[in-house]
């Protein structure tokens, strides 16, 4: 069963990394910000939207799998098939995560480990993770977000982003520690959110089956992380006898996403969907036939198809428009119009999403979710 | 090993039973001759109809015996092993001077708290000097055993300070002695007193008739039967053997055996001859011990309704009438039967004299001893029988002075000691006794026939 | 407590009224004989009982006859009908039945209702698993319930063994009457085999849940210096391949 609240979450992070991959792409250097790393030159709004996008997405992604085992688990499905099934799906984003950075960035790029890449790989995590005792998730989290840190300072996390962009050597060492810890979407610490998203599922979903004390735990939890988060930005200079030094000393980054930027997105999320499923969940705003539910339901349900999709609509052409023009293909990357043209853009293209994808399902299109479901399922 | 040649003399529930315990515990082979004067087998297990109606009652031993709830009760386990229902009976009612006391508190109301002590203090004295263990082990192990004074049950009864107290206690019991109290010991009368008590014994009686019992067994039993065939004389055919001298339709034959049984009421063995002069002599001095002679005489009368439910509902109930007589409902046995009928069981001397009267005069003595509440009853009569039970138990079961076991069952041990007896009269004159004595002389045989002192001379062959 | 006596009944009658617990409660009518016919004040009787719990098969009222008195009654109601010497002794027998039948009849009632789980908690009296956690609490007040029934069972059973007096009083006769009429040994035989059931099954989850609890602990903290070598492991091989990599 579809929860609206997910739907309209992962909607909104879906239209996050519209904005933010088109604006980014297109008009970045044109507006002379300093690209995603977050410097500050960007707007605060625009910063926000920047930030959030992955780790809801990811959170989300941790709270819909929880969902999907416990459903198979009623359906009767024996473990060894959810596994099948899981290894199978984590396998194919893994994979389809790479050929992407191929066929829409450059082949050098194969190994910069992207969402989908770092998607693939959480969700084989999870599916070893699920067997564990139930605390094992939330033991991870904490190891994750104590040693990346220092996995980031053993690796020399700066020398692979010296032009605010992961750029690494094509050999096995560059290869796996961009993986560990230095990529875009690095299983350190990133793995934090998906973990994060299983292990508050039950607390947001089953509220029916805990006791009312235990329901306002996700608010407490995510209002205690903002304010570590919070304490540790703000008061660094005043509490370095009290904060770890990576408190003391990171600030509020994407990339990498220093344990500020986790702490506080984790607790955003946490309060954002908890709220999201006290008003939107099984209430009568939002009914399965209402406009909010149908839009939401139809971005949600083709987040990996839109990831594709609006790559190859924004990044394509500019690869043709440089190589017409007579350029490199990467010529108007970042360059090629104003923000607000390029804003323009995201709008339309999200609004076109809808219809075409409303159309695709109702006359049964297969779609990449179709297809992953048709190899993996 | 050879066959074993065995006679039994009596087809009543004695014989019967041993017969069937011989085939369960001999392991020799063995051929059993069952040797029975009357026309039919059961003796005092006796269930009846009547003419002018199908409605039963128990013409003999009225009820069993339950000792389950403080030990093993071989009878009712026999019971259950023959596929027999038992129905449970019971009645507290005693009807004195013509007022019916069915609880203590009748009798206080009708006799004054004054009585009311007296039979409880009785009651308390009774069970102080009989606990319900030693009343389960008193005829089933040395005779010696026995908390209770050989002295007699009359002495004990003038202690009682309420003469109406005392009056009472007699009626309660006098049909269980069967004799009167100053014929038999304190102990067996403490016993029948006892009985009263359901933590002592508790009664039932089988469905569709105690008789049932006797059938169930001579069904099981493969062993040869003649019916009309009386015992006339057993006497000793050397090398062990017992010759056994019987006639029917006027034939005598005589037949050797390995053993004999006699399982015969105590009265019927006088009619016996017995040779040589040291049996003769040996079986005189078993007479003698046991000779206490009791009596009962039963009259049941068919009625067409149950008058006397709307103020009686046990299964019996005990009548100051005929020296105390008990009065039973033998339509309650079955609880779907539609028939009224009523059995009174009269005992003791009251017995003996009475049985000298015709069958008419009998019957209209019992229902001329029906209560005043009850007496409208008699408009209601249909049909009545008689059946007389005349030296038929024993007035002191175990005898005076009391035997060891082996000595009761095994009268003359040095030149027969392949003659046995068995008797409920060796016990307590029920058929629990007569089972116990059953058992024990088939455990005795058993244990006989497996030894290696028994004869094996090859020339001897099986019938 | 007296309370007004229906209509109908001779002069002398007394209802009364006896609560057992707080939501369960009889009401007794005693009515001593008189001139009255006897068939006539039990025809009555026994429609004033079955007036109420009307379609319950289980309040049908039920009738005993015990030396001229006349007893009818269901779980709810009871008339006696009686001489007035015994309708004292009587009421008292009757009180102390009912107490010790209701008891019976609440653990009936309540194993009635756990009977039902049985086949569902069975699965955890052989394994029980993580998915399987959040229910300990439900399965340790199914336990402690079971106790508790054991517990009433067995403080009823000198009451409901009861051993016939001897010489008897009319209390005891009617008490022995009424507990062979509502078969009480019998129930309390099947009640006793059936909390063994229950006691089988909740006793085994109980043993299976603390064993599971206690392995889940040493587990945790086992996968617990699992994640702490791994950390470090991985720390060490992370830096292992930067300094292979400068």
């Amino acid at each position: 069963m579809r929860q609206t609240s997910i739907d309209i979450l992962r909607t909104l992070a879906i239209f996050s990394m519209i904005q933010v991959h088109f604006v980014e792409n297109l008009s970045a250097e044109f507006e002379g910000w300093a690209g995603l790393s977050g410097s500050g030159a960007a707007p605060v709004p625009w910063w926000l939207m920047t930030g959030l996008g992955a780790p809801l997405f990811t959170f989300l992604s941790g709270v819909s799998y929880r969902l999907w085992v416990t459903a198979q688990e009623v359906r009767g499905r024996s473990d060894i098939e959810i596994s099948k099934v899981t290894i199978r799906r984590g396998l194919f984003l893994f994979g389809l995560g790479l050929i992407f950075n191929v066929f829409i960035w450059l082949p050098e790029d194969i190994f910069n480990w992207d969402i989908l890449t770092f998607t693939g790989s959480a969700l084989i995590i999870l599916n070893c993770i699920r067997r564990l005792p139930s605390s094992a998730p939330l033991a991870l989290c904490v190891v994750a977000l104590v040693i990346s840190p220092a996995l980031r300072s053993i690796a020399g996390y700066s020398g692979y982003w010296e032009h605010h962009y992961f750029d690494y050597e094509f050999t096995l060492v560059d290869v796996l520690l961009g993986f560990i810890t230095v990529g875009y979407f690095p299983v350190f610490p990133w793995i934090i959110f998906p973990l994060a998203g299983f292990l508050a599922s039950p607390f947001i979903f089953q509220m029916s089956q805990t006791p009312c004390r235990v329901q306002a735990v996700p608010v407490v939890v995510g209002a205690a992380l903002i304010a570590l988060s919070a304490i540790g930005h703000l008061g660094s200079k005043y509490l370095t006898f009290l904060l770890p030094l990576e408190l003391q000393t990171s600030r509020l980054t994407m990339f990498p996403a220093s344990t500020h930027y986790v702490l506080a997105m984790i607790g955003c999320i946490l309060i954002a969907l908890y709220f999201c499923h006290q008003a939107a969940d099984g209430s009568f705003r939002f009914p399965n036939n209402s406009s909010v539910s149908v839009c939401a339901t139809t971005f949600s349900s083709h987040s990996l198809s839109i990831y594709l999709l609006h790559h190859i609509v924004h990044i394509y052409p500019l690869w043709f428009y440089g190589l017409i023009t007579g350029n490199e293909p990467t010529a108007f990357w970042q360059n090629a119009m104003p923000s607000s043209m390029s804003l323009l853009l995201a709008i339309v293209f999200c609004v076109a999403c809808f219809f075409l994808f409303r159309w695709l399902d109702l006359h049964g299109k297969p779609t990449a979710e179709t297809a992953m479901r048709w190899i993996c399922d | 090993m050879r066959l074993l040649n065995i006679a039994i003399v009596g087809g009543g529930p004695g014989g019967l039973m041993t017969a069937y315990l011989l085939q369960q515990q001999l392991t020799a082979p063995m051929h059993v001759t069952l040797f029975e004067a009357s026309e039919r087998l059961g003796g005092k297990l006796q269930t009846k109809s009547f003419v002018k109606a199908s409605a039963h009652y128990e013409a003999g031993a009225a009820e069993l015996y339950d000792y389950s709830m403080i030990d093993e009760d071989p009878l009712k386990e026999l019971v259950g092993e023959l596929g027999l229902f038992a129905i449970p009976m019971g009645g507290s009612s005693v009807i004195l001077d013509n007022r019916v006391l069915t609880n203590l508190d009748d009798i206080q109301e009708h006799f004054g708290t004054e009585v009311l002590e007296a039979l409880t203090d009785f009651d308390r004295q009774a069970k102080a000097s009989m606990s319900p263990r030693e009343f389960y082990a008193i005829g089933h192990s040395d005779p010696s055993f026995s908390s209770a004074s050989a002295g007699r049950f009359d002495t004990a009864l003038q202690n009682i300070r309420e003469p109406t107290a005392q009056r009472y206690i007699e009626n309660l019991i006098h049909s269980d002695l069967a004799t009167e109290p100053k014929h038999t010991s304190i102990s067996y009368g403490l016993q029948n007193y006892l009985m009263n008590d359901p933590t002592y014994t508790k009664l039932y009686s089988i469905a569709g008739g105690n008789q049932r019992l006797s059938h169930e067994l001579a069904s099981r039993i493969d062993a040869t039967v003649l019916l009309q065939h009386t015992v006339t004389a057993i006497g000793s055919s050397g090398r062990e053997r017992v010759q056994v001298t019987s006639s029917a339709h006027g034939h005598t034959r005589v037949d050797d055996f390995d053993f004999v049984v006699i399982a015969l009421p105590m009265n019927h063995l006088t009619a016996l001859h017995f040779h040589p002069p040291r049996l003769a002599h040996a079986m005189r001095q078993h007479h003698a011990c046991y000779n206490h002679p009791a009596h009962y005489l039963r009259v049941t009368i068919l009625f067409d309704r149950p008058f006397w439910r709307s103020v009686l509902t046990d299964h019996f109930l005990m009548l100051d009438r005929f020296g105390g007589c008990c009065l039973y409902d033998e339509s309650a046995r079955e609880p779907e039967s539609t028939a009224a009928v009523l059995g009174w069981l009269i005992s003791g001397q009251a017995a003996l004299e009475m049985s000298k009267l015709d069958n008419d005069a009998l019957i209209e003595q019992a229902l001329g001893s029906l209560p005043d509440s009850l007496s409208c009853g008699r408009h209601s009569f249909i049909e009545g029988s008689v059946h007389r039970w005349v030296d038929a138990v024993n007035a002191l079961p175990g005898g005076m002075p009391p035997r060891g076991l082996d000595e009761r069952h095994q009268p003359e041990p040095v030149d027969h000691p392949n003659l046995f007896i068995v008797g409920d009269y060796l016990f307590d004159s029920t058929l629990n006794g007569v089972l116990d004595s059953a058992t024990h002389v088939t455990g005795w045989m058993a244990a006989l026939g497996a030894s290696d002192s028994f004869d094996k001379s090859p020339e001897t062959l099986a019938h | 407590m007296n309370l007004k006596v229906p209509d109908g009944f001779p002069s002398g009658s007394k209802l009364e009224q006896i609560s057992f617990r707080p939501d369960h409660g009889l009401q007794i009518l005693v009515v001593p004989i008189t001139e009255e016919p006897v068939s006539q004040l039990l025809a009555q009787a026994c429609d004033w009982v079955a007036a109420v719990g009307v379609g319950n098969d289980a309040n049908k009222p039920q009738t005993l006859s015990l030396y001229g008195a006349q007893i009818v009654w269901n779980s709810l109601r009871a008339t006696i009908i009686a001489p007035p010497e015994k309708t004292a002794p009587i009421l008292l027998a009757l009180t102390d039945f009912f107490l010790y039948d209701a008891a019976l009849s609440e653990i009936e009632t309540e194993i009635d209702d756990a009977w039902p789980h049985i086949k569902a908690d069975a699965a955890f009296a052989f394994e029980f698993s993580e998915r399987a956690v959040p229910k300990r609490h439900e399965l340790s007040k199914r336990f402690e319930n079971t106790v508790s029934m054991r517990a009433r069972l067995a403080r009823l059973a000198p009451h409901v063994h009861w051993l016939s007096t001897h010489p008897a009083t009319i209390t005891s006769q009617l008490n022995e009457r009424l507990r062979e009429r509502t078969r009480m040994v019998s129930r309390f035989e099947f009640l006793s085999s059936q909390l063994d059931v229950l006691e089988d099954v909740y006793g085994m989850c109980g043993q299976r849940v603390s064993d599971f609890m206690l392995a889940r602990q040493q587990i945790i903290l086992e996968w617990a210096i699992v994640f702490l070598l791994a950390a470090e492991l991985l720390l060490v091989v992370t830096d292992l391949m930067a300094s292979v990599g400068t």
